[in-house]
């Protein structure tokens, strides 16, 4: 089948690689109708992440048909057009069961390399992401093996289009999951930093849980203006403002927000013990803003309120620790749990109340993959995802 | 851990501490007996092995001063883990080690799934190659560098309110037992399930051998990944693995 891989340090190449097969009972193979990028992608592409190796097939956002199943697998069948959350889950382990779905205790083939940096408690394995995260084969292919089928597929009802139950895989529930976080009551004001794919369907799923205000944070006028068009979220552009704090204190009438919601991250995903100390304080001067986000909503954040962080990150230094502490704030964050999620997403967007295809503003073929991520990396013509078909 | 390794094996604490002891080599020596030499600071193994691990694992990019350090705190916290056995162990200072996991089933059902014999060779796949033998023992088989092997076999013993130990036959080349025990977690947690492994290389160029063998996977790592696997198997049915997937690589057409 035809493949996106990581060859090096940004060197994506497509190629020729084997099918994929089942290996293990509740395995299916999908044929893959759409995939898409991701933010954290970027980082192991410019070569900040260790643990890849040359020949992975990457990406872990994607959805299609049905094309084969283990001899285990009970609820799903060849040829259901399926959703597939990222991150792979058994269903069984106590972690499941409490719907920490990420954290799921069985999932994950190599944690050898990720214990170090998680203290001995490793995440549920991801597809096509670096081998400290499991290192499984990824979607941006022909076809795709997805472990524990029963739990990880999802049917997409009839009148919910492929481009809107793509980004169901992905996008839709981490932000949904980071809106779930803040506990959202009546007369709230939550504000996202970030108007990428994660934070616009952040900002949207605030809404949808009733918040009475969302104020959107980012630079791109084009993210900006589909924060206000699909979010009816407010927006700060923060080279425009000489303080974000203060834009931020008086739009809500001295209080400040009742949420926070980081979807920026430093995506210093935290893998490994790659992460030594230098070579982070070498990324956060590569990407002061990152850190500056966080801190930032920390800092923004009324006392009492609670801080829901989406970005991914390893070590961070200078965490205004005490503000948490003497604001009594509340500090929520995960990778997505999105087997937890899938079936109110699944009927949001079958009422019509949350479509994200609207993030699918570039669309390649998957041989043009490696031009698809050079867009999307530098947001060249409003690029907010690019989606590829095989 | 003396750090230095002279002699042969011997075997040392028997299961449920059953004291045996002999001082000579036993049983058939293993692959090339003279490989390893001797006197060698056995405390350098994990760090020679964890910096190297962790290289590799950096893909041969940037093998930084970040990388090193890492591979330093790491080498450093094997360091630590091997005092840690040394602690543990006799007098003699056998590698020995002992680690806990929490298993979402029934202590009756995990006893169960251990005795199964087709339960140790998958339970046991990262670390040596192991099937049940028409007399109801196991075979086990440690592949080492070179194309070098070392074989031995293995009784299980059975104690109810004990756990379920093994141990080497006598006319095995490598002194190795262990137990596993299973004790309820609180509120319905399910089992803290304790294994214990013991291996008894005293040293000489057999022991130095063995040791760099063991040395590539460190006790700690082998014990994690064998009740990893057990709970893999027994919670879902199968163990996570990516083999056999699809990447641009030669070794996977």
């Amino acid at each position: 089948m035809r493949a996106l891989y990581w060859n090096g340090v940004n060197d994506l190449r497509v190629g020729t690689v084997k099918d994929p097969e089942i290996v293990n009972p509740h395995d299916a193979i999908l044929r893959v109708s759409l995939s898409t990028t991701c933010g954290s992608d970027l980082h192991f592409i410019d070569g900040y992440i260790p643990t890849m190796q040359a020949g992975d097939v990457i990406g872990h956002e994607f959805m299609g048909v049905i094309e084969e199943v283990g001899p285990a697998v009970k609820r799903v069948a060849k040829g259901d057009r399926v959703v597939v959350p990222s991150f792979i889950v058994c269903g069984q382990c106590w972690y499941c069961q409490q719907s920490l779905y990420s954290l799921c205790d069985n999932t994950h083939p190599k944690p050898e390399l990720q214990e170090p940096m998680l203290g001995g408690y490793p995440t549920a394995g991801i597809y096509g992401y670096t081998h400290a995260f499991g290192g499984y084969a990824g979607a941006h292919a022909q076809y795709v093996r997805v472990p524990f089928a029963d739990n990880d597929c999802f049917k997409v009802p009839d009148g919910v289009e492929d481009e809107t139950a793509l980004f169901l895989s992905d996008a839709a529930p981490t932000g949904y999951m980071g809106a779930d976080f803040c506990n959202i009551r009546p007369g709230d004001t939550v504000a996202v930093w970030g108007c990428g794919g994660v934070g616009l369907m952040a900002q949207q799923s605030a809404r949808l849980m009733g918040a009475e205000r969302v104020i959107a944070i980012d630079r791109f006028p084009e993210r900006l203006q589909m924060a206000r068009e699909h979010a009816g979220a407010e927006t700060i552009d923060y080279t425009q403002v000489d303080s974000v704090l203060d834009a931020l204190k008086e739009m809500t009438g001295g209080r400040g927000p009742d949420a926070c919601i980081d979807a920026v991250g430093m995506e210093a995903h935290g893998t490994g013990p790659q992460y030594a100390y230098d070579r982070v304080k070498q990324a956060l001067r590569l990407e002061t803003d990152r850190g500056q986000a966080l801190r930032e909503a920390i800092m923004a954040c009324r006392k009492g309120g609670t801080l829901s962080v989406l970005g991914v990150y390893g070590l961070i230094d200078k965490f205004p620790m005490g503000a948490i502490m003497n604001k009594g704030m509340t500090v929520r964050s995960a990778q997505q749990h999105g087997q937890a999620y899938m079936d109110r997403l699944l009927a949001h967007a079958q009422r019509g109340e949350l479509n994200p295809a609207y993030l699918a503003t570039h669309r390649f073929s998957l041989e043009d993959g490696p031009r698809g991520y050079d867009m999307f990396k530098h947001k060249k013509d409003g690029c907010v995802r690019a989606v590829f078909a095989p | 851990m003396a750090g230095k390794t002279q002699g042969g094996f011997i075997m040392a604490n028997g299961i449920f501490d059953t004291q045996r002891s002999t001082s000579s080599q036993r049983g058939r020596p293993c692959g090339a007996a003279s490989a390893g030499g001797t006197g060698q600071n056995l405390r350098w193994i994990p760090i020679a092995l964890g910096a190297a691990a962790i290289v590799a694992g950096l893909g041969g990019r940037k093998k930084g001063a970040g990388a090193l350090m890492v591979a330093a705190i790491a080498g450093a916290g094997a360091v630590g883990a091997l005092r840690v056995q040394s602690a543990r162990g006799t007098a003699s200072g056998q590698p020995e080690v002992e680690r806990s996991i929490t298993i979402g089933k029934t202590a009756d059902e995990l006893r169960r799934y251990w005795l199964d014999p087709g339960t140790l060779p998958q339970v046991m796949a990262g670390f040596a190659s192991v099937h049940a033998t028409d007399d109801g023992r196991m075979h086990w088989k440690l592949e080492g560098p070179l194309g070098r092997a070392c074989e031995w076999d293995t009784e299980t013993v059975d104690r109810a309110d004990e756990g379920i130990g093994w141990r080497a036959l006598s006319d095995g080349a490598i002194a190795n037992e262990g137990w596993i025990r299973f004790h309820p977690a609180p509120a319905g947690r399910g089992t803290v399930v304790t294994l214990r492994f013991h291996f008894n290389p005293t040293g000489g160029a057999l022991g130095d051998w063995i040791l760099e063998l063991l040395g590539a996977a460190p006790l700690r790592v082998i014990a994690d990944g064998a009740l990893r696997r057990f709970k893999n198997l027994v919670e879902t049915g199968e163990i996570p693995t990516t083999v056999r997937q699809p990447a641009a690589r030669a070794d996977t057409h």
